[in-house]
């Protein structure tokens, strides 16, 4: 059960996603992939992005969808082998590096702690790159509506960031509730086989009380009596 | 300053030569071995997924595009297994399949030209779009859209995945409710069982125990 702490962190984390996105001043073009990976039991999985130019922001988004006790181990490292991020037994995480090598990222997700239970992972790995310089200085040479473009430029970019908080929001409700159902399915099977084994344990105990009971009285030596 | 420039310049040509041709995720294949992703989808809802294959060649020392490379493609509906597209792809392209029903799905990717023994190392770039069928019969055709028209439709996608996020995030929600209520009936069907179980051993031993006793002439 994440602690209220790392429920506020996360949060935290977020809202200041959230405010970089919407502070840089130049538009920025996102370039994100979603994916879903069932990492089996002592797999290590690894998924890469490539940062082609020093200080872009990579957003890494990953959370734990089914399986054991839902957490699992996460490293990642920049093009040097250096380690920017370790998380062992993780449920959820949100975070943003600032990509200052040029090379290739990994995302590794290792399955070690289960025996048999695979686990469903939902990660999403963007880079945010800048608008192409040709572009800029297309949209430059335009005089009248370039006043009009720039303000609509700014509220896309502000609706582009509100609408990625609400996804946000939306994924860390649907990993919660998947928690709840998986919770709700085990409460049941608990109740089922504690049930079932209280029932046949009072049958034994009932009848081993009358066996007991039986040879007190018939070994024969009647004088106990 | 000479050395500097030199320096830089090597740098950038070695990073040059392993720049991969597409920017975005991607991962390694070994061999024959298979990646599977799973997503849920609604019905009847198309997914498109781009993807480029480079196969590591040891004569250049880098990644490099090759024509012979195949890249597999299999999607099946999870719960049933019905297999609903499997195609053999040239190494850079795209696929695009249609959900018949809603629920979850696998899609796998591996490389149909590696056989068991070879050690071929690909390096496969993903980026999986999953778009309402209704969405797409009603978008223009692509011309050269200028990069507002570029941005308000990626946030016309950007609301439609929401919202199909939501519809899935209810129905989920409704199971999740019925199976609470269905379990909390169970917690009182089985403590009934429990006590009926009870009260039947409780009789039968008091009347094994009379019988004997009685038999013994102690009572």
């Amino acid at each position: 059960m994440p602690s209220p702490l790392s429920a506020a962190a996360s949060l935290a984390l977020m809202a200041l996603v959230a405010l970089l996105s919407v502070s840089t001043f130049s538009p920025a073009v996102v370039d994100a992939t979603a994916l879903t990976y069932n990492v089996a039991a002592h797999e290590r999985a690894c998924f890469y992005a490539w940062n082609d130019i020093p200080k872009k922001k990579i957003a890494f988004y990953f959370a734990v969808q089914s399986g054991g006790s839902f957490d699992i181990d996460v490293d990642v490292r920049d093009p040097n082998q250096k380690q920017l991020l370790s998380l062992e037994k993780e449920r959820q995480g949100d975070y943003v590096f600032t990509g200052n090598e040029v090379g290739e990222y990994s995302f590794c997700f290792s399955n070690d702690m289960s025996t048999f239970a695979e686990k469903a992972v939902d990660f999403e790995i963007s880079i945010e790159h800048e608008k192409r310089a040709a572009q800029m200085e297309a949209t430059e040479k335009g005089t009248g509506p370039q006043a009009h473009t720039n303000a609509m430029d700014e509220s896309l970019f502000r609706l582009s960031g509100e609408l990625n908080q609400i996804d946000r929001m939306q994924k860390y409700f649907k990993t919660r509730e998947n928690r709840n159902f998986a919770t709700v399915i085990s409460t049941e099977s608990r109740i089922f086989w504690f049930s079932l084994s209280e029932s046949a344990l009072i049958v034994v105990m009932s009848a081993m009380q009358v066996f007991v009971v039986r040879t007190f009285f018939s070994s024969g030596k009647r004088s106990y009596v | 300053m000479a050395i500097n420039v030199t320096r830089w310049s090597i740098c950038l040509l070695v990073l040059l030569s392993i720049l991969p041709s597409v920017f975005g995720l991607y991962f390694y294949l070994e061999g024959s071995e298979q990646k599977c992703f799973t997503e849920e989808l609604p019905k009847e809802t198309m997914v498109i997924g781009e993807y480029t294959a480079e196969e590591w060649s040891e004569e250049h020392n880098k990644f490099i595009h090759n024509k012979e490379v195949g890249i597999e493609v299999i999607v099946d509906e999870l719960p049933s297994g019905n297999r609903i597209y499997s195609q053999k792809l040239s190494p850079k392209g795209q696929f695009k399949f249609t959900s018949a029903e809603s629920g979850q799905h696998a899609i796998c990717l591996f490389t149909s030209t590696a056989g068991w023994f070879s050690s071929t190392k690909i390096r496969l770039n993903l980026d999986l779009a999953i778009r309402d069928i209704m969405d797409d019969a009603t978008e223009a055709s692509e011309g050269t859209l200028s990069d507002l028209a570029q941005r308000v439709r990626e946030l016309n996608h950007k609301v439609n995945d929401i919202r199909r996020e939501q519809s899935y995030l209810r129905d989920h929600e409704r199971e999740f409710r019925d199976k609470s209520e269905a379990t909390n009936g169970h917690t009182v069907t089985w403590t009934i069982v429990q006590l009926v179980v009870l009260a039947i051993t409780c009789a039968w031993q008091m009347r094994h125990l009379r019988g004997f006793f009685e038999a013994r002439k102690m009572i």
